[in-house]
């Protein structure tokens, strides 16, 4: 322990009085003198002024001996005797607790001059050092940043060239699909037609069994077409083809048109069509024909997915902007897990139709297409054993 | 450090699209990659062909900066900076260059473990892309056995690679030997490119290479000859 006389500290700073090193500090005043904090910081705020004296007196000329200042630490001053002496660009500054300390630090200087000196120069190439350490450091930071650029180009070009190609094999299955499509419509037709002839012409002459095959030929046949018709409609939406003849319709009118028309599906069930529309609705920009599918689609899956005796109920309101139609009905409701894929092509849901009707797959993939076209959303309510709402919301006007 | 003569500037005045390269470059220089970016972009839609934008504003403009900073005109951190740009406005312009359709054979682009300038045969590999070749770039940490198994897997008929410094020649040996090694990948075409192979031209010989490129262009011109030349297999 270094008796307080000659207790001292001694410090390199730069030009602008900033502690560049800590040489030596014995003055048991710990976080006073901190390397990169301004000299400045330690002196109490009252003798700013003179410690910028004394700082100038050192930079122009040369040096200044024994200037008392106080400084500020733990919240007491203290006064120390400052000496600075300037070697190049920098100042190297001592202080200690008494003049009588200061003069002593200055002869142990003198007697250890070489010492100090080799210090001082030290902590100069130091400094020269660290400084061409942190350029050094940047260099590498701004390899290591190029690196990641680097990899992040790569990664997109390959992600780019990958979507294109994705694309491209889109466009493809579209145009194939469609060409199978067309392919299969006439010989399907002509199963039809002659099923039909057969039916007309031979009926009479056919026992019951033989009548009921060409029932189901003709029953499977039209789900075939139905299916090929579906697949068409998907592949003209997905190239982009669905083309909106849209004018401004009475929607109410539509539904109480299609109501009717499903009636007649729906009495063979023993189910019960129920028309809520509401009163005043505008007129809505869309294109009937393609609405009437969606109409058909919904209206027919309530149908459907209902067990007999049951009701389901198709109303529409106005809600801002926009037209809310729902379709709700009272059969077994959703389990979640077919609720995420639901409205996708040939998606496979849980629920089975009630009196065995089949399912392409892609009427709600379809109908969700045609109401995006028009610039509406299309959403399902459900709760497994309480029934499905399902809620198509179409905008007054094109948008 | 490999010394490199000091060129003048490649930023020629009668030089095709020399206005817009000068007025890139400014803009990168001036930090600026968002203008840098809208003139190459509003060049493209303007009919300007994305090969001569690559040929002559990229490239260029890559040369220049080289130069630049090798005669301490511009700081490490600008180098960096035009190149990392000049990557993003490249990636940019992708929808333009792999929409055209292939016709030609399979290119795969390579550089050394730890070089650092991957733009040069990025460039090369899209060149080739936009002339009909099916291109693939892997990165410069990508494993030798990875790229070999890439050139089976994709049924390359050419390996390019590249060095930028004699330091990476090692590697781009060790490489050559891992593709001649494996019977599937025997007959891909190696190619070399980079300034050790530019400043000694026999280089790709002694390397076990079939062939070398000092640009893009003339990498193009090569690729055809050989792929003319291959024997019937």
């Amino acid at each position: 322990m270094i008796a307080p006389d000659r207790q001292g500290v001694a410090l390199l700073c730069d030009a602008a009085g900033t502690v560049r090193r800590v040489i030596r500090d014995d003055l048991g005043l710990p976080g006073l003198f901190v390397e990169g904090r301004a000299l400045a910081e330690a002196i109490a705020p009252a003798a700013a002024g003179a410690h910028e004296a004394f700082l100038k007196v050192v930079v122009d000329r040369g040096a200044a001996f024994d200037r008392e200042v106080p400084v500020r630490a733990a919240g007491r001053e203290l006064t120390l005797y400052f000496s600075g002496v300037a070697e190049g660009e920098h100042l190297y500054v001592v202080a200690a607790r008494s003049s009588a300390g200061l003069a002593r630090l200055h002869e142990e200087m003198l007697l250890i001059n070489n010492e100090q000196t080799n210090a001082l120069r030290a902590a100069l190439k130091e400094l020269g050092l660290r400084q061409q350490l942190d350029s050094n450091r940047d260099s590498r930071l701004y390899d290591d940043l190029s690196r990641l650029n680097n990899e992040l180009a790569t990664l997109q070009r390959e992600m780019a060239k990958k979507n294109i190609e994705l694309e491209q094999l889109n466009a493809l299955k579209n145009e194939l699909l469609g060409m199978a499509a067309h392919d299969l419509r006439s010989p399907l037709g002509v199963i039809q037609n002659y099923s039909d002839f057969l039916e007309a012409d031979a009926g009479p002459l056919l026992n019951d069994e033989q009548r009921a095959f060409i029932s189901t030929i003709k029953r499977t046949s039209r789900f075939m077409l139905g299916l090929v018709d579906d697949l068409l409609d998907v592949t003209t939406i997905e190239a982009g083809r669905l083309t909106l003849d849209r004018q401004p319709s009475d929607l109410g009118q539509l539904l109480a048109d299609n109501v009717t028309l499903s009636r007649t599906l729906a009495a063979r069930k023993d189910i019960a069509i129920e028309l809520a529309t509401a009163t005043g609705l505008p007129p809505v920009a869309l294109d009937p024909r393609r609405i009437e599918q969606v109409l058909n689609n919904l209206v027919g899956n309530a149908i459907k997915f209902s067990p007999a005796g049951r009701k389901v109920v198709v109303s529409a309101v106005s809600e801002g902007d926009a037209v809310i139609i729902s379709i709700a009905d009272q059969g077994p409701g959703l389990p979640a897990s077919d609720l995420p894929n639901l409205f996708k092509p040939f998606a496979r849901a849980t629920a089975r139709g009630t009196a065995g009707e089949k399912s392409t797959g892609l009427g709600l993939a379809i109908v969700r297409k045609i109401v995006e076209a028009h610039g509406g959303r299309i959403w399902v309510e459900t709760e497994l054993g309480r029934g499905a709402t399902f809620f198509v919301s179409l905008p007054v006007t094109a948008t | 450090m490999d010394a490199r003569p000091v060129a003048p500037s490649f930023l020629v005045p009668d030089a095709p699209l020399a206005a817009l390269t000068r007025s890139y470059l400014t803009a990168l220089l001036d930090g600026d990659r968002r203008q840098a970016s809208t003139l190459v972009l509003d060049a493209v839609a303007t009919g300007t062909p994305v090969k001569d934008i690559y040929l002559h504003v990229f490239q260029r403009a890559q040369y220049e900066v080289g130069r630049l900073w090798q005669v301490h005109d511009i700081s490490v951190a600008q180098e960096h900076y035009c190149t990392a740009a000049t990557q993003l406005i490249m990636s940019q312009l992708y929808p333009h260059i792999f929409s055209v359709a292939r016709h030609e054979g399979t290119f795969v682009a390579t550089c050394v473990a730890g070089d650092l300038h991957e733009i040069g045969v990025r460039m090369v590999a899209d060149f080739f892309e936009i002339d009909g070749w099916n291109t693939y770039y892997l990165g410069a940490n990508t494993p030798d056995a990875d790229v070999v198994a890439a050139l089976i897997e994709r049924k390359a008929d050419f390996l390019g690679i590249s060095a930028t410094i004699s330091g990476h020649l090692r590697a781009v040996s060790t490489l050559i030997k891992a593709v001649r090694a494996n019977d599937a990948c025997r007959d891909v075409r190696i190619l070399v490119g980079g300034y050790p192979f530019a400043a000694k031209p026999d280089l790709w010989r002694e390397m076990g290479a079939d062939g070398t490129a000092v640009d893009a262009q003339a990498a193009i011109a090569l690729a055809g000859e050989l792929l003319q030349s291959r024997p019937p297999s």
